[in-house]
């Protein structure tokens, strides 16, 4: 029977188990692909690995699939060592980056395949494949489609197939590579929410890789962030984007702008004058980098926050949009602002910020 | 290229501005032609050289076989079938196929598996080596074979002593028709297996199918016209090898006489009708082989540009 989850608050898959990776890391001829990865994620939990391209993410997805194979380091399926399993052994349900359908069987056939290659004492009947097939076509709204061949499909079409395939197997977890990554933005954004439903539905313990931020927080319940082979920040959504642990990571997770400050005395200077932002508790003293946010910034007369004037307006659907360039530097901002709002070229603003976000430099 | 089409500010939809390209397209269509358009003289000349070229070399010679076969009458054409060393040469040939193109299929098979799906040094190499037999003469062919396995070979002393006949027998053209018709699967199917990569066969593997499950139900499905095609081919050579089986045959009549060797003797005893007769049969193999190669290529077009696209 299915449980409620402690994770997500959805429905857990009888069967579906935590995954726990230690020291992963992965050689490519000399090139450290994944440095030392440690990561643990709860049973039905819904895990986004982030990171640039060449970050490592699809290669820690694929050696917990069991495609391929860590230098050093061991995955764990629940309690289960499954390190030296093979791929077929960890019952894994992987959907690849594009699909990867079978261009020779029908939508049908391709759902049925993991059940259909089952050595003959654990194959289902045909009637109960059929049964399970026609569910996982409803699963995943693909009803009068079950006769049609992939390349008839639409790319979000092929998508639900590739996923409907996966779950046939009852896998233990569900690992996606770039689910979105070769659709229109408007079938990602569909798909999106498609995907977040039947997690809540099926409740497999599901990781899935992408490259979008966006992506990751809104379908997430937690992101694992990785650059250069290494793991940056794991936390939930509102957690690595309010306290992101790195530069990195403040600076991956939407647009930003640096300055190079000094701290002094818990006062903060910008090229000698003394800003109106107060540094958190216990930042040390000496040079640091602050990096502004544009919607965490509210534009307010000079001499409150950080002096900079407006190069230029522009309208936008929202509102508008100024460009301000931050005193004592060329770094342009763009703050958005309300129509109502006084201002015009070249004034003279003060960009408050709701938080000084400090990193020594 | 749209953007160029719609003022820089308006955003307009693509929708419309494909229509105002359509609408100006119409505007223009009677006045111009398509860019690739060639003037009509030129389309005349090359269309006539192509199609003359075309009658001289093959239409008239493959119309010739045919007609200087039935010359004597269709009693004399049957009778070059029924002379048992004729009889004999088409069973051998049959059989040197029917031996041949299987192993070729195997060899194919593995050579492009194991060039498309594996890194390994000097692979580069092996598809070189794959391409000899196509740029190395028969006759250099047939040789070698003599020389590893002929009495005076390396091997000869140790294969008489055994008992066991190469050359001038059915063994030796075998293997000189395997090595003569060794790329033609592999050609076909090394570019098409790198091009697919091994996504599908991982998939296949995730959702615990067996690497020979895989293989049966996921590779050998995405490479069976390629396959097809190769096979096709490969038996069309096989049947029609002359230079490199004349070396190995050693021309023993009713023995080790393939068709194409057999024609040559007979043409060479002036028994011109025979000789005929027994080409167009040749002939008559190769555009069947032709018309199964188009039928199947009319037949499947759509999985064979689903395979090679996407």
């Amino acid at each position: 029977m299915p449980t409620r989850s402690p994770a997500g608050g959805a429905t857990r898959a009888p069967g579906t188990v935590g995954i726990r990776v230690e020291g992963i890391e992965r050689d490519f001829e000399g090139f450290k692909a994944l440095g030392g990865i440690d990561l643990a994620i709860q049973p039905g939990e819904l895990v986004a690995l982030l990171g640039p391209s060449g970050s490592g993410k699809t290669t820690l997805l694929r050696i917990i699939a069991g495609l391929e194979f860590a230098t050093a380091g061991s995955v764990f399926f629940g309690t289960e060592d499954a390190t030296h399993l093979s791929v077929q052994e960890r019952r894994v349900g992987f959907v690849f980056q594009h699909y990867a359908l079978f261009k020779h069987l029908t939508v049908a056939d391709n759902i049925a395949y993991g059940l259909s290659v089952r050595p003959r004492g654990e194959r289902p009947s045909k009637a109960a494949i059929k049964r399970r097939v026609e569910e996982l076509i409803d699963l995943v709204q693909l009803n009068e489609l079950g006769g049609r061949y992939p390349a008839q499909l639409s790319g979000g079409q092929r998508q639900r197939v590739a996923l409907a395939r996966a779950l046939a197997v009852e896998p233990r977890v569900l690992l996606l590579d770039e689910p979105f990554g070769a659709l229109d933005a408007k079938v990602r954004k569909d798909l999106r929410r498609w995907l977040r439903d039947i997690h809540e539905r099926t409740g497999h313990t599901t990781v899935f890789v992408t490259h979008d931020q966006d992506e990751a927080l809104e379908l997430a319940d937690r992101v694992a962030i990785l650059s250069k082979g290494v793991l940056e920040q794991v936390g939930t959504p509102d957690d690595i984007y309010e306290n992101p642990a790195s530069p990195f990571v403040l600076s991956f997770l939407g647009d930003t702008v640096a300055l190079p400050v000094e701290v002094r005395a818990g006062r903060v200077l910008l090229a000698g004058d003394v800003l109106d932002v107060a540094p958190a508790a216990g930042t040390t003293d000496g040079r640091h980098t602050i990096y502004l946010r544009p919607n965490e910034l509210a534009l307010s007369a000079p001499g409150a926050g950080i002096p900079g004037i407006v190069v230029s307006l522009r309208r936008t659907v929202n509102g508008r949009r100024a460009e301000v360039r931050v005193a004592f530097s060329d770094a342009l901002i763009e703050v958005e602002v309300p129509t109502d709002y006084p201002l015009n070229v070249s004034d003279r603003v003060g960009l408050k910020l709701q938080k000084a976000r400090l990193f020594p430099a | 290229m749209s953007e160029n089409v719609s003022p820089p500010s308006a955003p307009s939809s693509s929708a419309a501005v494909n229509r105002r390209i359509a609408e100006r397209a119409a505007a223009h269509a009677p006045l111009r032609r398509s860019v690739t358009t060639e003037a009509p003289w030129v389309k005349a000349v090359t269309l006539t050289l192509a199609l003359l070229f075309l009658a001289l070399f093959l239409v008239l010679p493959l119309v010739t076989v045919f007609l200087e076969a039935l010359k004597r009458g269709f009693g004399v054409y049957l009778n070059a079938f029924a002379e048992p060393d004729a009889q004999h040469a088409i069973l051998l040939t049959l059989t040197v196929a029917a031996i041949a193109v299987p192993l070729n299929l195997v060899f194919g098979v593995a050579a492009s598996w194991a060039v498309a799906k594996f890194r390994f040094p000097g692979k580069s190499f092996l598809i070189t080596l794959i391409d000899l037999p196509f740029s190395v003469s028969p006759v250099v062919s047939g040789l070698v074979f003599v020389l590893l396995f002929g009495a005076q070979g390396y091997f000869g002393p140790f294969l008489k002593a055994h008992n066991i006949g190469i050359i001038f027998a059915l063994p030796g053209i075998v293997i000189a028709t395997v090595f003569v018709t060794f790329p033609f699967v592999a050609r076909e199917l090394i570019p098409l297996m790198q091009e697919q990569g091994n996504t599908d066969e991982e998939a296949a593997l995730s959702l615990g199918a067996s690497g020979l499950t895989a293989f049966l139900t996921v590779t050998l499905p995405n490479i069976r016209w390629g396959l097809l095609y190769g096979v096709l081919l490969c038996n069309a050579r096989a049947f029609g090898e002359f230079g490199a089986v004349a070396v190995v045959s050693g021309h023993i009549r009713g023995v080790t006489n393939t068709m194409p060797l057999h024609i040559e003797i007979l043409y060479n005893e002036y028994n011109i009708s025979a000789a005929f007769a027994v080409a167009s049969l040749l002939a008559l193999l190769a555009l069947v082989t032709l018309a199964a190669k188009s039928v199947l290529e009319w037949r499947f077009a759509h999985a064979l540009a689903g395979g090679r696209g996407h």
